[in-house]
């Protein structure tokens, strides 16, 4: 037997496993890896402790304020390594909802990952886990375990419509850009959830929320967060540790693109490193394949970039589809739902489009 | 010439131009057969699948004699 948790009615542990927490988890049902992660993260979060039961577990995790090592999602090059502090990555966890059951999209070594696992452990929930699970087994526990909170990419929500979900209380968009008509729509499969949105980065955890569109940095946040040339910097003290991170002054790029709404409120349109000139038009690949995942017989699709002689750059778009949408009549919505310039060059049907361990497209 | 002359009756087809039963090498792509830069470059696009050439590179390209020209080598 493990150490550092007890057996009682809440925490049980087996040759070192957690096997249950809460009475119900089955967060480590298939995954050897997963298990030993987890059982690894809160051992070194304790520090050592003996943990009696789920308040002396909270009291623990509280107490410690030491650097986690985070791996960014890695959709563009290597992943990079990037130490945060306990106390940024809880800043926004929110605590009284005992009766939640949330649901693990990601990788946890990941920060969506760590703010999943937070959020639930704080809150002494249950947690299922989802990641590495088929989409179908997904649509299957998601009911079974009547999940309440699911936050995820929205790639990852596209992958696992189908049936309603009427557990679901709320869900949380976050990891990728996404407009309000692709939330709107992911959100009929959820007619009990109220629908957030999130901005949160490796680099900084998880910094904005809002209900809507539109974000706004809150009064306790301005000396914090800042927006600069439209792109959302981070002051150096939430921002983790490090050599992959570059600081202009006190400040860090993100490399986050806004779009203001009004002086005060602004959307978050997509990364700079995805915004492109096509035929003299700026283009957000991001923005296109919300547009494309909108339209009918599109299941999934990722937009990407080429050199062309005519236009400079084209836009080249891998698509899954569902059965018994053609090509032509999916050409034939982009063209009436697109602007021109939007509309991919090049259209390739395929079975399926690489998701990267953090629930995004990978590019 | 036959796979080119289908290639670009597909272009013309899928941005609703008028296909063509025959094609003459003097056809220019914008003025006779109503191409804009868009269609021009879904053009160069498949013909580089189908063929391994980009046509739009280097020599300027106005007429289906000018694709066929770069075609041949």
């Amino acid at each position: 037997m493990d150490k550092i948790f007890l057996v009682d009615k809440n925490i049980i542990t087996y040759n070192g496993l957690i096997h249950y927490i809460n009475g119900q988890l089955d967060l480590f049902e298939s995954y050897s890896e997963m298990e030993l992660f987890f059982l690894d993260t809160i051992k070194s979060l304790t520090n050592g402790h003996i943990v009696k039961d789920w308040d002396d577990l909270i009291v623990v995790l509280k107490g410690e304020n030491q650097n986690i090592k985070l791996f960014s999602s890695g959709t563009t090059g290597e992943p990079k390594i990037i130490y945060q502090s306990f106390k940024n990555m809880i800043r926004n966890v929110r605590v009284g909802n005992i009766d939640s059951v949330w649901s693990m999209f990601y990788h946890p070594n990941r920060m969506a990952g760590y703010q999943v696992l937070f959020q639930s452990l704080l809150n002494k929930n249950t947690l299922v886990n989802m990641f590495r699970y088929d989409f179908k087994d997904v649509q299957d526990r998601l009911q079974r375990y009547k999940v309440t909170h699911i936050s995820a990419t929205p790639t990852l929500y596209k992958m696992i419509l189908g049936p309603t979900f009427e557990s679901v209380k709320q869900i949380t968009f976050g990891g990728e850009g996404s407009t309000k008509d692709l939330r709107d729509k992911v959100s009929k499969y959820f007619p009990n959830a109220r629908v957030k949105n999130i901005y949160a980065s490796t680099e900084g955890g998880s910094l904005l929320a809002t209900n809507t569109d539109l974000f706004n940095i809150p009064m306790d946040k301005i000396d914090k967060i800042k927006i600069i040339n439209n792109e959302i910097h981070l002051h150096k003290d939430i921002v983790g540790e490090s050599h992959s991170i570059k600081l202009e002054g006190n400040w860090y790029n993100t490399g986050d693109v806004v779009e203001f709404s009004n002086p005060n409120q602004f959307k978050i349109v997509g990364r700079s490193s995805n915004i492109l000139k096509i035929a003299g038009y700026n283009v957000n690949i991001e923005v296109i394949e919300s547009k494309i995942q909108q339209l009918d017989g599109v299941k999934l699709c990722k937009v990407s970039s080429k050199e062309n002689s005519v236009l400079g750059n084209i836009l080249i778009c891998e698509l899954v589809a569902y059965d018994g949408h053609s090509l032509i009549d999916i050409k034939r919505s982009m063209k009436s739902k697109l602007e021109k310039y939007e509309i991919p060059t090049k259209i390739t049907f395929v079975e399926s489009i690489e998701i990267s361990e953090n629930g995004k497209i990978k590019r | 010439m036959k796979k080119l002359y289908e290639i670009v009756n597909e272009v013309l087809e899928s941005n609703e131009l008028d296909t063509q039963e025959t094609f003459k090498d003097t056809d220019n792509l914008k003025n006779d057969l109503g191409m804009d830069s868009f269609n021009l470059a879904e053009l160069t696009v498949m013909i580089e699948d189908e063929f391994d050439i980009d046509i739009f590179e280097g020599d300027l390209v106005f007429t289906i004699g000018d694709i066929k020209q770069k075609l041949n080598g």
